[in-house]
């Protein structure tokens, strides 16, 4: 017995297949899912919560699910170490049986024995078990494994008390070994001959009916991320004016309002922005997963994601992605495959995410007529789904090269998502999203910030202030509105001055054979570590003063701007083609501090996130380059 | 549904299906939708470990309950659940007709 369990505290391991309902159980045993943990040296993460039963405190641990006592993914063979380590070792196993396949749970259960812990066995899911045909008889099951043996109910709570009672009660002795009787197959007499889910699958999984009810959810999927998401975006926004506009009143113009506004309102402001979308996102997947449509999805699209060396199972991650790739690249490690896992890491920031969507729109309205402007909006998420099948080709026959392909899944039946799971399952999701992106994308712009304050001349703001006088002096109806063109021009000329600009003009020969003037340089740099700050830093640079990034109402003074400013020969410095160029680039370029440190955390090692910045931001420069010259030759633009 | 017993080849050396022609029957892959009766798991490696660990024991029934579209995957009812699997994994499993079963 351990010390912890000396002090009246007992550390219990939830062990069981996934899927079997063990974390459900474990939100009923303890009220609530207190931490998200990684179990140590792993990315493998598991929810740890405590409960005091009885002046016993019961410290349960979730572990990943396995499908037996060999493990054979990276989850599995964590879940087997906890329970071997003698440094970590549980005082009690809790076995979550899923009634529902007796067969193989007692299989399971007899490998488990075979440790010497101290087990207590949770039934769930008997009611399943009934409706598909499959009773369960409780009495002899119990004599037939001999071991502490309750009943619990995961969408009620039904048996919980109890199950905790025992867990804190029951004395911490090995179970004897198990006679050879109990390995008996249930498969003899099924009671029914449909179940529900037999009937929903013979529609679901139909050759023609279960494409389409896939398409279905999937346009379900993104009107929620796209359209549901847009009013709570817009609330955000208008908090973040409302706290800027508070700032600036209570600050006075120079270097600490600015980095207050542009630097820490703006930083937090830019990743609070992608909240509601990640939160729907995930409730979404959530009831999609615990419904158990999910399994179905994976089941439909195997075969076509095979083919593009992905698995059917990579389909959850890429598109997520679409709406942010930090929730998609955490979502990968349902892979089993760790190829197949590391070539969708690898690809899931190509799928164009919704930080980009404000370029594409800002640019399309400024040089695109709206007929148009549709198809070439669905043309830049088609240029992201592309290069992710061709990137993935090549990496399956390089890099990731080998390896038998497996899926090998267990297809649910159907029940209905508990709410309180999913507001759980969300609430962990943002919760994580924030801890990666929120510091990650703050820290990026405030960098961004400094580089693009920072050198202030002084002679510039006395050569402004100068012209200011002048204004203010000359009078007139449109004193106020010269006074802000004024301001706006200071603003760039400073932007133009600092350090982010010199780098700008620096880099600009790498750029120019894309078209990009010096201006899109330095919107394209200011963007690598978010993209969400290529609008603000262009609005600068066109002298637009503050440029908000609306994707509903881009903001009808930067599409002028952007169409209007010429260069030194009179041609406009933008024009359609080099609008697609810069659109492409977007669309291919690794532009996401956060997204990177999600691969880094989710692969160990620097090799991954440096590949993937290094890849897409070569293939968004070729592709740009190749549109912008290719375009000329053909005399567009 | 079809009624028919699975058309499978006793003896066979089916495709896919290494080191277990000699058991008879042929791979999972390749029966029918009436249930069918497992033989054996071919290989030892971890697949086959897995195949095991899901209830693909000898003497089990298994029965084929739909087919994912353009050769995707196969889903089966072993042991009261339902198991998806690619047909490479399927060609693993040995199986054999069950005579008074069909239909």
């Amino acid at each position: 017995m351990s010390d912890a369990a000396a002090l009246g505290a007992r550390r219990v391991a939830l062990f069981g297949r996934a899927n079997s309902g063990k974390t459900s159980l474990l939100m009923h045993l303890t009220g609530s899912l207190q931490r998200p943990v990684n179990f140590p040296g792993t990315s493998v993460e598991s929810i740890e919560s405590s409960v005091q039963v009885d002046g016993v405190q019961l410290q349960l641990v979730d572990l990943p699910g396995v499908a037996s006592m060999r493990p054979q993914s990276k989850d599995e063979q964590v879940a087997i170490e906890h329970l071997r380590d003698p440094a970590r070792r549980p005082d009690l196993i809790c076995f979550v049986l899923d009634a529902a396949k007796l067969a193989v749970e007692l299989q399971l259960l007899r490998q488990l024995r075979d440790l010497g812990a101290p087990i207590v066995v949770a039934v769930t899911k008997v009611d399943v078990a009934r409706a598909e045909g499959f009773p369960i008889d409780m009495d002899q099951l119990q004599r037939a494994v001999g071991l502490p043996m309750l009943l619990v109910h995961g969408a009620t709570g039904e048996g919980v008390a109890a199950l905790r009672e025992q867990l804190a009660t029951t004395p911490l002795v090995a179970p004897a070994p198990l006679g050879a009787a109990v390995q008996r197959g249930v498969e003899t007499q099924r009671s029914i001959a449909r179940s529900r889910t037999d009937r929903l699958d013979s529609l679901l999984l139909h050759p023609l009916f279960g494409p389409a009810a896939l398409v279905g959810v999937v346009l379900v999927m993104f009107q929620l991320v796209f359209k549901v998401a847009e009013p709570f975006m817009g609330w955000i926004e208008a908090s973040q004016d409302w706290i800027t506009g508070a700032v600036e009143a209570a600050t006075d113009e120079g270097a600490f309002r600015s980095f207050c506004v542009d630097g820490i309102v703006n930083g937090v402001g830019s990743s609070l922005i992608f909240v509601p979308q990640i939160a729907l996102l995930i409730a979404f997947v959530t009831v999609v997963e615990a419904s158990g449509y999910m399994a179905r999805a994976v089941f439909l699209l195997d075969r076509a994601l095979r083919g593009f060396g992905l698995s059917g199972k990579s389909f959850v991650p890429l598109a997520s992605s679409f709406a942010c790739a930090i929730p998609g690249i955490a979502a990968s490690r349902i892979l089993g495959d760790e190829r197949d896992r590391l070539a969708t890491i690898a690809v899931a920031p190509l799928m164009s995410c919704s930080a980009r969507l404000p370029v594409y729109v800002v640019l399309l309205a400024a040089f695109f007529p709206a007929s148009q402007a549709g198809l070439m909006l669905f043309a830049m998420y088609a240029v992201g789904v592309v290069a992710a099948v061709l990137v993935s080709l090549v990496l399956r026959r390089t890099a990731l090269k080998g390896g038998e392909a497996t899926l090998a899944m267990e297809l649910p039946v159907y029940q209905r998502p508990r709410l309180r799971l999913v507001g759980m399952h969300t609430w962990l999701a943002v919760r994580s999203f924030l801890k990666t992106a929120g510091t990650v994308i703050f820290f990026a712009t405030i960098v961004v910030w400094a580089l693009g304050y920072f050198p202030r001349s002084e002679d510039v703001s006395e050569k402004f202030e100068a012209e200011r006088v002048q204004v203010a002096a000359r009078g007139g109806p449109q004193v106020e509105a010269q006074l802000a063109a004024v301001d706006a021009r200071e603003a760039a000329a400073h932007l133009e001055n600092s350090y982010l600009a010199r780098a700008g003009k620096a880099l600009q020969p790498a750029f120019a054979p894309a078209g990009f003037d010096w201006r899109l340089t330095v919107g394209v740099l200011a963007a690598f570590p978010a993209r969400e700050l290529v609008i603000p830093t262009l609005g600068t640079l066109y002298s637009l003063g503050d440029v908000e990034a609306d994707p509903d109402e881009p903001d009808q003074r930067l599409q002028d701007a952007l169409r209007d400013t010429t260069g030194p020969d009179g041609e406009p410095l933008i024009n359609g083609l080099i609008a697609v160029a810069v659109m492409v680039f977007f669309a291919l370029c690794s532009q996401c501090a956060a997204t990177l440190a999600a691969i880094r955390r989710e692969t160990h090692s620097w090799r991954w996130p440096l590949f993937v910045f290094g890849y897409m931001t070569g293939l968004a420069w070729l592709a740009a380059v190749a549109i912008y010259q290719v375009g000329r030759l053909l005399g567009l633009g | 549904m079809n009624a028919l017993p699975p058309d499978c080849p006793l003896t066979a050396a089916s495709a896919g299906s290494e080191g277990a022609a000699e058991a008879g029957g042929c791979g999972l892959d390749e029966a029918g939708a009436a249930p069918v009766r497992v033989l054996s798991v071919a290989g030892d490696d971890p697949l086959s470990e897995r195949l095991e660990a899901a209830g693909l024991w000898p003497g089990t029934v298994v029965e084929r309950i739909a087919r994912a579209p353009f050769g995707g995957p196969l889903l089966f009812r072993v042991q009261g659940y339902r198991l998806a699997l690619l047909r490479t994994e399927a060609a693993r499993v040995r199986v054999a007709p069950i005579p008074e079963v069909a239909g």
